[in-house]
C-alpha cells in the first residue's frame, strides 16, 4: 500500500511533464510554420470549427445584443461622425470624379499600364478575438470559397490584415495588430519606405526602420509598398501617421500609424484573392 | 468510483469544454469588460482540477488549452502549457486550502493571474512582447473570470459528481 501511494505522486510528475514536453513540441512546430499556417492547425480547426460555429449561432446575438447595450453611447457619436464624413466624402466625390478622368487622360498620355484590379469576395465576420492574447477574426469564407492564405483583407477604409488559416469553410484573419504582423509600407507623399509592425490590442502600430533625417510628418497617409516578394498588393490604403517623435538611440524616426479600419468592430470585410508571389 | 459516475465524466468534461470554447470565441469577445476578457476555458480546468485532483487538472487544462490556441491567434501548446500547469497545480493545492466561501473565488482569480502570466512569458520569449497585454489587463480578466467562476465551479461540480457518487 505504501509503495502505491509513493508511486502516485511520480505519475502525477511524469503526467506533468509528459504534457509541458508536448506543449513545447506543439509550440516549435506551430511556431515555425506561423506565417504560412501549420498544417496540424489546418486539420485540428477543420474538426473544430463546426461545432464552435454551432454554439457561436446560438451565444453571438446575445453577445451582440448586450455588447450593444453597453456601447449605445459610442455609437451615437460613431453615428455623428460619420454623418458629417459622409458629407465631407460627397462633397469630395465631384473632386475625385474631375480628377480620375484626368489621370486617365494621363495614362493614355504616357502609356503607364492601369493598376491592377483584384479578384475579391466579400465575407461576414463571424468570430471576433476570443482572449486577451488574441489578435485574428474568423471569417465565413474558406478554400471552397477560393480564399487561400496570405489573402489581404480590408474593409472599405482600408487594409485590415490577411488571411491565416484558411479552412474548407472558414478563415482566420491576423489583424495587423498582431505581433507577429509585419507589413512592408510607404509613405504616399513621398514614398519613404519602412515596416508597420502590430504590438497587440489597444496598442498602436508603429512604423519601423524609418531613418531620423527622412521627412514623415503627421497626417501622411500609409499605404502597402508591394515591393517584389511583398505579402500585399501595393497602394493599398492603411492609415495616417499619428505622432512622429525621434527614437532613443536618435538614429531612427518612432512613429505610430492609426489605422482607417478596425477589423474588430465589422461585420463584413472584403477578401481580395491575390496571393504573395514567390 | 461506479461507472455511471465515470461515464459522466468522461462525457460532461467534453460537453463542458466544448459549450466553454463556443461561450470564449462568441459571447463573452464581445462582452470585455474595460478591455478585459475572461478566460472561460481555464473556468473549465480549474473546476475539475478542484474536484478531480492533479492528474485531471493537468490533462484537462492541456486539452482546453490546445482548444483554446485553435480558436485564438496564439501558437498552438502555449496555452495548453499554461493550462495543464495551472490545472496540476490547483489539483495539488486546493484541497490543502481552508473550506470557505472565499476558497474557491480565490483560487479562480489566481489561477487565471499564473496562466496569463505564463503566456506573457511565453509570448515574450517567442519575441512577441506583451501582445498588448498589461497588467491591469491580467487583474481585470482575473477578477471577470472569478466572478463567472461563482456560477461555473459549482455547475461543474454537480456535473462530475453523480449523486451517490462518493469518490
Amino acid at each position: 500500500m505504501a509503495a502505491l501511494n509513493k508511486r502516485a505522486p511520480s505519475r502525477r510528475k511524469l503526467v506533468l511533464i509528459g504534457l509541458i514536453i508536448l506543449s513545447v513540441i506543439l509550440i516549435t512546430v506551430d511556431y515555425s510554420s506561423d506565417a504560412e499556417g501549420s498544417p496540424l492547425r489546418k486539420g485540428l480547426l477543420e474538426v473544430v470549427r463546426p461545432v464552435q460555429s454551432a454554439v457561436g449561432a446560438v451565444t453571438r446575438p446575445i453577445g451582440r445584443f448586450f455588447s450593444g447595450v453597453f456601447s449605445a453611447g459610442d455609437l451615437s457619436r460613431d453615428n455623428e461622425r460619420l454623418q458629417e464624413e459622409n458629407e465631407r466624402l460627397r462633397a469630395e466625390r465631384v473632386d475625385v470624379a474631375k480628377y480620375e478622368r484626368e489621370l486617365e487622360e494621363l495614362r493614355r498620355l504616357t502609356n503607364v499600364v492601369n493598376a491592377k484590379s483584384y479578384d475579391f469576395l466579400t465575407a461576414r465576420v463571424v468570430g471576433e478575438p476570443a482572449t486577451n492574447f488574441d489578435e485574428t477574426i474568423t471569417i465565413d469564407a474558406g478554400t471552397d470559397d477560393r480564399v487561400s492564405d496570405g489573402n489581404p483583407v480590408r474593409t472599405g477604409q482600408g487594409l485590415v490584415g490577411r488571411v491565416l488559416d484558411a479552412t474548407s469553410t472558414q478563415s482566420k484573419v491576423l489583424l495587423l495588430t498582431d505581433p507577429l504582423s509585419g507589413v512592408g509600407v510607404r509613405d504616399v507623399r513621398n514614398g519613404i519606405t519602412g515596416k508597420l509592425q502590430g504590438h497587440g490590442s489597444g496598442k498602436p502600430l508603429t512604423l519601423d526602420f524609418v531613418d531620423a533625417s527622412a521627412d514623415v510628418a503627421v497626417g501622411d497617409e500609409i499605404a502597402t509598398s508591394g515591393f517584389e516578394g511583398s505579402r500585399f498588393p501595393p497602394n493599398l490604403p492603411i492609415g495616417r501617421v499619428a505622432t512622429v517623435d525621434l527614437d532613443r538611440s536618435g538614429l531612427v524616426k518612432a512613429i505610430t500609424v492609426e489605422p482607417y479600419a478596425d477589423g474588430t468592430r465589422r461585420d463584413f470585410v472584403t477578401v481580395l484573392l491575390w496571393t504573395p508571389s514567390t | 468510483m461506479t461507472q455511471a459516475g465515470a461515464l459522466q465524466r468522461w462525457v460532461g468534461i467534453p460537453v463542458a469544454l466544448v459549450i466553454a470554447i463556443g461561450l470564449q470565441a462568441s459571447l463573452f469577445a464581445q462582452l470585455p469588460l474595460f478591455g478585459a476578457k475572461p478566460e472561460v476555458v481555464l473556468l473549465v480546468t480549474v473546476a475539475v482540477a478542484m474536484r478531480l485532483g492533479p492528474e485531471w487538472g493537468a490533462g484537462v487544462g492541456f486539452v482546453a488549452g490546445l482548444l483554446q490556441d485553435l480558436i485564438g491567434g496564439l501558437p498552438l501548446g502555449m496555452s495548453s502549457m499554461s493550462f495543464t500547469i495551472v490545472g496540476y497545480t490547483v489539483g495539488f493545492v486546493a484541497p490543502n486550502l481552508p473550506p470557505g466561501p472565499f476558497r474557491q473565488i480565490g483560487v479562480t482569480f489566481v489561477a487565471t493571474v499564473v496562466a496569463e502570466s505564463i503566456v506573457l512569458g511565453l509570448a515574450w520569449l517567442l519575441g512577441q512582447g506583451g501582445r498588448g497585454v498589461t497588467v491591469p489587463t491580467v487583474l481585470l480578466s482575473s477578477l471577470y473570470t472569478a466572478a463567472l467562476g461563482t456560477l461555473v465551479v459549482p455547475l461543474m461540480g454537480r456535473l462530475l459528481t453523480p449523486p451517490g457518487d462518493v469518490s
